[in-house]
């Protein structure tokens, strides 16, 4: 209709630009058209039609003129089109997992449906004038006879780097265009800022055809796997599972190690599709490498089911760490939180209490030199520790070096810092203008007025103490509270003062007037954290509760094994990420650090690398060059499964340490994910290349928008459009509606 | 949600200054065991066997405590009275904030079996119990009746001389194994250290009872009275060294229950 009306198709209205081609001048044309309306406006106010009449008549009347003059001038379409039979067009083929898949029972592959919509007609149209190359592509593109030459399954997509060699074609022959069939799952994430930037300069406009549902029906996805690389021996760890759900109400998500189960949780999904997180705590369990598998139960009759689960490696670091606390005073505080960690086969509380003024008491010592002077003597005896917790001490009782080592121990070493309140504690201790005050998460008050005192409240969490391991007192969320609600109250509290934009409160500490202040704040700094709790109380939770209760115990281990987990052993290992799916180059980031913890780069390093049927392969260690004790670490990894590296680090001759990591190679994975179609990002490729996108059931106009192309070799045409009967018709349409009103009007 | 809760969870907290608070409690204080008993001339409360040497004995330990020790405990003043005395009744909720409870004349208790599962509920929560001034073999009769109620799974057992409680601050082991003994103002002024001296309270005795961890949890001390080297630190009879060597013992229990 459009191209019987205007003479012209919309495409070639979309790429083409208007013009006057009478090369009559255009003030001409505004004088005439004002003239023209001064006329009417004139004829109509001799004329007894009433004011209304006269408007709409005088409009029609101007109508007609401004039409008619248009025409006069000649309306023209400059067009660009590309030449017939001397231009390609490229059409690429998603030829990878992703497009090998059917997205409702019986129903044919995305690749069959999108070849046989191709095929109706629309290859033909563009042959017609074009040579039609065709392509496939998976991780990289390669040009096939047809498209019955597709076989599916590639393990990954890169449409990046399909287009990339494909509008390489450009130099060598006329690209008109490139028609881009997929679903826009780019596993690899190739099309990145500055390869759509360079695919926007080729001019080669991608038309691009989305193939698939734009939201699956009936999927569960299990879109993410979050875990540590790295836990201590004996702690909780938690996993973050990220669920992308439809209309499911419930599911369930298991972990497995090795195939046994050893953590499950119900889920319930609200509000529709949309993504769901899931917290699921497991006992690091004992020292070595944990070969995790994640896994949401399938929907009835979920099809998909490549994507419910995902793998994580973690390694669990056996060495026992070892924490020092000073304290000040003998108090309960200090009594209940040794009993609580002790027997701990993972955990050595080292203390020292200043029993009188002249005397540390000293307990859970390896040696008797061991802390001999209440607190370590040299940096390297501090750095032993994982983390300090300091009680009721005043800051004067360190001196500056070793306020400043307390500094480095943070920074560093990656240790935490945990201080607790007290009479001689935080504030009331001057630990508010030492060298660790900026680290503290909060600006300690240091006025004449104790900031120590007693204070009945009930500690409770906040939403970040609900999401850490130190606010877990029992597995279930409602039972968590509960927990927590029916705690014993504490007695005492010491003003934090203004917590530091970084800080993260976990505890409050709440009246029963519901006055509320932070009761464990922690922040980072540099590698380690500090942590400030404002009581010295939480013994209650001991001795007034059943000697079977063990809450109290559970919230100091929870405490101290998070206080342990950053601390950096000298020699480490971390993979990239701990799953490498589909890909061969498996990378590391190794790490080595003397004494003091700071940076070895003249090492001597042996990197062996395993792979899971225990025989060895290549792999490579290169310093980072800028001199941080960082190396690199690449690993060549060709068969899936579980790969061993371990590097061993000496440094003048004297072993510095050694490092163990695992990762997990899988195969055919990438492709389960994430599978639906991407329409914005194929709506974006598209618009910055100049190409339209287009949905697989409407791909009438695509022959019609590659033939106006501006790519190729291209030849320049004019249409006139003043001939078009649209005018004409508008022209008799508003004369024959003049008339019919007066004669309505009895105004002829 | 979720964001907003985060915000307000850190919003909260960082309004929060100048949280009022009043002054701090004492950290430490004796709380005494008031217990039924079987008294020389009744039943009741034991003739009050369990006020014996009060308030005058934790007057004056409560001064050594201070002067000896960094633990932060109340300031009996000038003189003893009755508040110097935290009362402590079997059955009482409130010995669960006094983790350091002391009986005396326990050779006259009688705990029936509900206040023995509560004595041992105290104990196992973690709880040390310091008995003292009991002397001879009917004593011990009586103490043991009601031990035996506490622990009926445990027995007591010597502590030995270099046990870490007798060196927590204090080398008291060479005491120990001299076996000094800690007269009561009585005998010292029959001009004898020892109480029923020919019915087995000749020689004194440091036992204890010890928790799964080998913890010790209740500190026994048969033949001896502690609390009399207390309450007459002022008075000229009795030899300093053996107030001197009381105020050790009861330093060293205090400092051991709030180590272990």
């Amino acid at each position: 209709m459009m191209q019987f009306l205007l003479g012209a198709s919309a495409e070639a209205f979309r790429s083409g630009e208007l013009a006057f081609a009478r090369g009559w001048p255009m003030w001409l044309f505004w004088t005439l058209l004002a003239a023209g309306l001064a006329a009417i406006v004139i004829s109509m106010a001799r004329r007894q039609l009433g004011w209304w009449r006269s408007a709409v008549v005088g409009v029609l009347q101007v109508a007609f003129l401004a039409i008619a003059l248009v025409l006069l001038w000649r309306p023209v379409l400059r067009l660009e089109q590309i030449r017939e039979r001397q231009n390609v067009v490229a059409v690429l083929f998603d030829d990878s997992g992703s497009m090998n898949t059917s997205d409702s029972t019986n129903a044919p592959v995305r690749r069959d449906l999108a070849v046989a919509a191709l095929q109706n007609d629309v290859l033909q149209q563009i042959g017609a004038r074009s040579d039609v190359r065709f392509f496939s592509f998976s991780d990289h593109a390669s040009p096939i006879d047809s498209a019955q030459d597709l076989h599916g399954g590639a393990q990954s997509t890169s449409i990046g780097e399909a287009l990339n060699t494909v509008t390489q074609m450009a130099a060598s022959v006329p690209l008109a265009a490139v028609v881009l069939v997929t679903d826009g799952a780019d596993t690899t994430n190739s099309l990145d800022e500055a390869e759509m930037a360079h695919l926007a300069t080729t001019g080669i406009p991608v038309h691009t055809i989305g193939v698939g549902p734009e939201q699956p029906e009936n999927d569960l996805e299990l879109t993410q796997l979050q875990l540590p690389s790295t836990a201590v021996a004996g702690s909780t760890v938690r996993a973050t599972l990220s669920i992308r759900h439809q209309n499911q109400k419930l599911g369930r998500v298991r972990l497995y190690d090795a195939g046994r189960l050893i953590a499950a949780q119900d889920v319930q999904f609200t509000g529709g599709a949309g993504l769901a997180t899931v917290q699921l705590e497991f006992p690091a369990g004992e020292s070595g490498v944990r070969d995790l598998r994640a896994a949401v139960d399938a929907a009835p009759n979920e099809t998909r089911l490549g994507n419910n689960e995902r793998h994580a490696v973690m390694e669990v670091d056996g060495t026992r760490r070892s924490v020092l606390y000073i304290e000040g005073e003998p108090r309960w505080e200090y009594k209940f939180l040794r009993r609580a960690v002790e027997g701990d086969r993972k955990l050595r509380l080292a203390s020292a209490v200043r029993a009188t003024p002249n005397r540390y008491y000293r307990q859970g010592l390896t040696s008797g030199e061991e802390i001999e002077d209440g607190f370590p003597t040299r940096a390297e005896d501090l750095f032993v520790y994982s983390a300090v917790i300091i009680g009721s001490l005043e800051a004067s009782a360190l001196s500056t070096d070793q306020q400043q080592w307390l500094k480095d121990f943070v920074d560093r070493r990656g240790g935490s810092l945990l201080m607790l309140a007290g009479r001689d504690g935080l504030g009331d201790g001057g630990w508010g203008r030492v060298a660790i005050t900026p680290l503290l998460p909060s600006k300690l008050p240091g006025g004449s007025d104790p900031s120590y005192g007693m204070r009945k409240s009930q500690a409770s969490l906040t939403q970040y103490g609900r999401e850490s391991v130190v606010g877990r007192l029992a597995a279930d969320d409602a039972a968590n509270e509960k927990a927590w609600k029916e705690l014993p109250p504490l007695t005492d509290y010491q003003d934090l003062g203004e917590l530091r934009p970084g800080a993260i409160v976990l505890l409050d500490s709440v009246t029963p007037d519901g006055k509320s202040a932070p009761l464990l704040v922690t922040q980072r700094y540099g590698r380690g954290s500090t942590w400030l709790l404002a009581t010295a109380s939480t013994w209650h939770w001991q001795m007034s509760l059943p000697k079977e209760d063990q809450r109290h115990e559970t919230f100091w281990k929870q405490l101290l094994y998070t206080l342990v987990a950053p601390a950096m052993p000298h020699v480490s290992l971390q993979p990239e990420r701990s799953v490498f799916e589909d890909g061969t180059a498996v990378t590391l980031e190794g790490e080595v650090l003397d004494k003091s913890f700071m940076p070895v780069s003249q090492a001597e390093l042996q990197i062996e690398a395993k792979a899971p049927d225990g025989r060895d392969v290549p792999a490579r260690i290169e310093p980072s060059g800028r001199g941080d004790g960082r190396y690199t670490v690449a690993v060549d990894a060709r068969d899936p499964g579980l790969y061993q590296v371990h590097l061993t680090a000496t440094a003048g001759g004297e072993k510095v340490g050694e490092a163990l990591a695992h990762v997990r190679r899988v195969d055919g994975v990438l492709e389960q994910f994430g599978s639906w179609q991407h329409r914005p990002m194929l709506e974006r490729i598209a618009r910055e290349t100049g190409g339209r996108y287009w949905a697989l059931d409407d791909l009438a106009g695509l022959p019609e928008a590659i033939r106006y192309s501006h790519a190729g070799m291209v030849e320049s045409s004019t249409l006139d459009l003043w001939n078009a009967p649209l005018g004409f018709l508008l022209l008799a349409l508003l004369k024959s509606s003049e008339w019919l009103l007066r004669r309505f009007w009895r105004r002829l | 949600m979720v964001l907003c809760a985060l915000l307000s969870s850190t919003v909260a907290g960082s309004s929060v200054s100048n949280v009022s608070v009043t002054r701090p409690d004492p950290e430490f204080r004796i709380a005494r065991l008031v217990y039924n008993g079987n008294s020389y001339f009744g039943g009741g409360r034991g003739g009050e066997a369990w006020a014996t040497d009060a308030p005058e004995a934790e007057f004056h330990l409560t001064h050594g405590i201070r002067r000896l020790t960094r633990i932060d405990t109340f300031d009996p003043g000038d003189k003893p009275d009755r508040d110097d005395v935290e009362l402590i009744g079997t059955l009482d909720d409130n010995a669960y904030n006094y983790p350091f409870l002391y009986a005396v004349e326990v050779g006259r208790w009688s705990l029936d079996d509900q206040e023995a599962r509560w004595l041992r509920e105290y104990l196992d929560r973690g709880g040390f119990l310091m008995v003292d001034d009991f002397h001879g073999d009917d004593q011990w009769a009586t103490f043991f009746d009601s031990f035996q109620r506490v622990f009926p799974d445990k027995e007591w057992k010597e502590i030995p001389p270099d046990h870490e409680v007798f060196h927590v601050l204090f080398d008291l082991s060479q005491k120990v194994r001299e076996k000094t003994q800690i007269p009561g103002i009585v005998a010292l002024r029959s001009g004898v250290t020892c109480e029923e001296c020919s019915y087995g309270g000749a020689v004194p005795h440091w036992r204890g009872v010890f928790d799964g961890n080998g913890r010790l949890m209740v500190a026994i001390n048969f033949n001896m009275d502690l609390g009399d080297s207390w309450e007459e630190a002022d008075t000229p009879g009795y030899p300093q060294t053996l107030t001197a060597l009381g105020y050790r013992f009861a330093i060293s229990y205090a400092l051991y229950a709030m180590t272990h």
